[in-house]
């Protein structure tokens, strides 16, 4: 039953915060994949094992930023298909992505609800 | 152009004002007497030319009026180039003999070349010193005693005295002339170090309002730095209790009883309150100092509003209020705009309509026509009195006490509606009617393409 669970990563550099969007998006019927870390998402993301349906990206995060791992996604091919939350304090910063990825990337100011990201990202599945 | 070469030729070269006037009078009655000399000349030619037999005294004559374009061109010389004072004694010496010698010796002691001599008396107190009439009638005076001695007639007491009276009247009139003048001076100069002090006292402002002002500007971006980072750093923690208390509640870590679920709603409530307050304060603080940038792209109006749906039903809970979203098919699905911004309109328009309608109905229209697109909020809420309308879209300002009360909120975010939709070149109008309800249209352009470029190239060269 969890194998056909589609699957979720989290890149968040706050521990608590990283907890309650992992619950969230766990609520929502996904799997998740959990990175604090800049270099280390962006790793995960490029060695294509298991191309995510979902990723929630903070923007401010150590090592690489956020809006960096979010140019990587727009111009790669593989990862054409992922869907990405932005949750950050910053939502201007995601801007020219999205208007080039327009309905694939969801820009979520902090503080990010909890039911609202079960919502949305439960939407975004359908 | 005459009257400058004119002028020029008169100006005395001095820096005392009341020396510089009396040669400057001094080189005009010489100016004045070269040309009546010249005029003696010219008749004098004009007789010689008419082949009339000359008079006896011609040569005499021709000589006099030679002497006295030589004397007087010397004396302006003196005057314009040397010593007026001595230019000014000289003209006086020089004007007496003309006149004295002018008539027989008769005439100018007891005839009527007296009057003519009075001359020299009234001048010396305007070319020289007032009281140097005195002087000239005393002089007078004297030549008339030699004259009386040497040609056997009487001394004119009569005519003396009347020198006196006349050097009496000169002295008072130049007196009073020259003190007039001298106060008139005094007033000149005291206004110019006034206008000179007032100048400085202006320029002093203004550098002072400049300096205020820079510390004023400065003081702003800072506020509005400070509000950003503090505002960033609250909403992790803010996010934190938020996201707990709403997976508490949801029975996330195990059941929790009805008292408890409430408080947690007051926990959620109450966060999300800050936040909203936190947001608005930012918004506010980038508007004061005019930091906050519109980012033109293009967007789909059907996504958003799908978007802003999901959040307001969220927002909604258990009201017993219908919400309802529709776009119409007129309008273009691709708009260009700032979509983070219009989207900020939508949820502060809804959360606002929400916040105000307990029962009934919130329909929210999109639609299109001509170049403008208009977003409507109509809500069945408690409405907005009269005489509150006008103000509502004031920072700080909701209706009333009691609804500050019952309403919680920070009184900002139609202000920040307003100065968004004033930057995007929009409109807003509020309808309302006290227990009725409320509408808020607001009309935006539908922009090309091409405007974009422009309207992002000139933000570039702002920035």
């Amino acid at each position: 039953m969890s194998d056909e669970k589609k699957l979720a990563i989290i890149v968040e550099d706050d521990e608590l915060t990283s907890e309650i969007f992992e619950a969230a998006i766990r609520e929502a019927g996904y799997k998740t994949e959990l990175y604090y870390d800049g270099q280390a998402a962006l790793d995960r993301l490029q060695s294509y094992d298991e191309i995510p349906f979902l990723a929630v990206l903070d923007l401010h995060l150590p090592n690489v930023a956020g809006d960096i791992i979010l140019d990587h996604i727009v111009q790669d091919e593989q990862l054409k298909d992922l869907r990405v939350i932005v949750a950050s304090a910053d939502g201007s910063l995601a801007k020219f992505q999205q208007g080039k990825k327009s309905g694939n990337i969801l820009i979520m100011q902090k503080p990010v609800s909890f039911e609202q990201l079960k919502i949305l990202s439960m939407r975004m599945m359908r | 152009m005459i009257k400058e070469h004119i002028n020029t030729a008169l100006e005395v070269k001095t820096s005392d004002p009341d020396e510089k006037r009396r040669a400057k009078l001094l080189n005009i009655l010489l100016l004045g007497l070269f040309v009546l000399t010249i005029l003696g000349l010219l008749a004098s030619l004009s007789l010689m030319i008419s082949s009339q037999p000359l008079p006896d005294n011609y040569n005499i004559t021709m000589m006099s009026i030679a002497a006295m374009l030589v004397i007087t061109v010397i004396i302006f010389i003196i005057n314009r180039y040397f010593s007026p004072i001595v230019a000014s004694v000289l003209f006086i010496i020089f004007l007496t003999i003309i006149l004295y010698f002018s008539a027989p010796p008769y005439e100018s002691v007891w005839g009527r070349n007296m009057i003519m001599l009075a001359l020299p008396i009234v001048m010396s107190s305007v070319v020289f010193r007032p009281s140097a009439s005195f002087v000239v009638a005393g002089l007078l005076t004297l030549l008339y005693a030699v004259s009386s001695t040497q040609n056997d007639f009487s001394l004119n007491y009569i005519g003396v005295l009347a020198y006196f009276g006349i050097a009496l009247v000169s002295w008072l009139s130049a007196d009073t002339l020259e003190k007039a003048l001298a106060e008139l001076r005094d007033i000149n100069v005291d206004l110019d170090a006034k206008v000179d002090e007032r100048t400085k006292e202006l320029v002093l402002t203004n550098t002072q309002l400049a300096e205020a002002r820079d510390a004023a500007i400065e003081a702003n971006q800072y506020k509005t730095e400070l509000t950003a980072r503090v505002s960033h750093e609250l909403r992790t923690p803010l996010g934190s209790i938020m996201g707990f208390s709403e997976m508490i509640w949801s029975g996330y870590y195990g059941e929790v009883n009805e008292k408890q679920k409430q408080k947690l709603i007051s926990i959620i409530e109450t966060t999300k309150n800050l936040s909203n307050l936190i947001s608005a304060w930012l918004d506010q603080a980038k508007l004061d100092s005019g930091k906050l940038e519109l980012q033109y792209e293009r967007f789909n109006i059907r996504e958003l509003v799908a978007y802003v749906e999901d959040i307001s039903q969220v927002l909604l809970k258990n009201k017993p209020v219908k919400l309802q979203f529709k776009v119409e098919t007129a309008v273009p699905t691709q708009l260009y705009g700032d979509s983070d911004r219009i989207q900020q309109i939508f949820i502060n328009l809804v959360s606002n309509a929400i916040k105000y309608t307990e029962k009934g109905s919130i329909n929210v229209l999109v639609c299109a026509e001509n170049n403008q697109w208009t977003i409507q909020v109509k809500d069945t809420g408690i409405g907005i009195p009269e005489n509150a309308l006008p103000n509502i879209f004031e920072s700080f300002s909701q209706v009333d006490g009691s609804r500050t009360r019952k309403h919680e909120g920070f009184g900002l975010g139609l202000s920040i509606v307003k100065h968004l939709i004033d930057l995007m070149d929009g409109d807003i109008i509020v309808e309302s009617l006290v227990g009725e309800g409320t509408v808020f249209t607001v009309k935006l352009p539908i922009i090309e393409e091409v405007q974009i470029n422009e309207i992002n190239m000139l933000q570039e060269e702002l920035a």
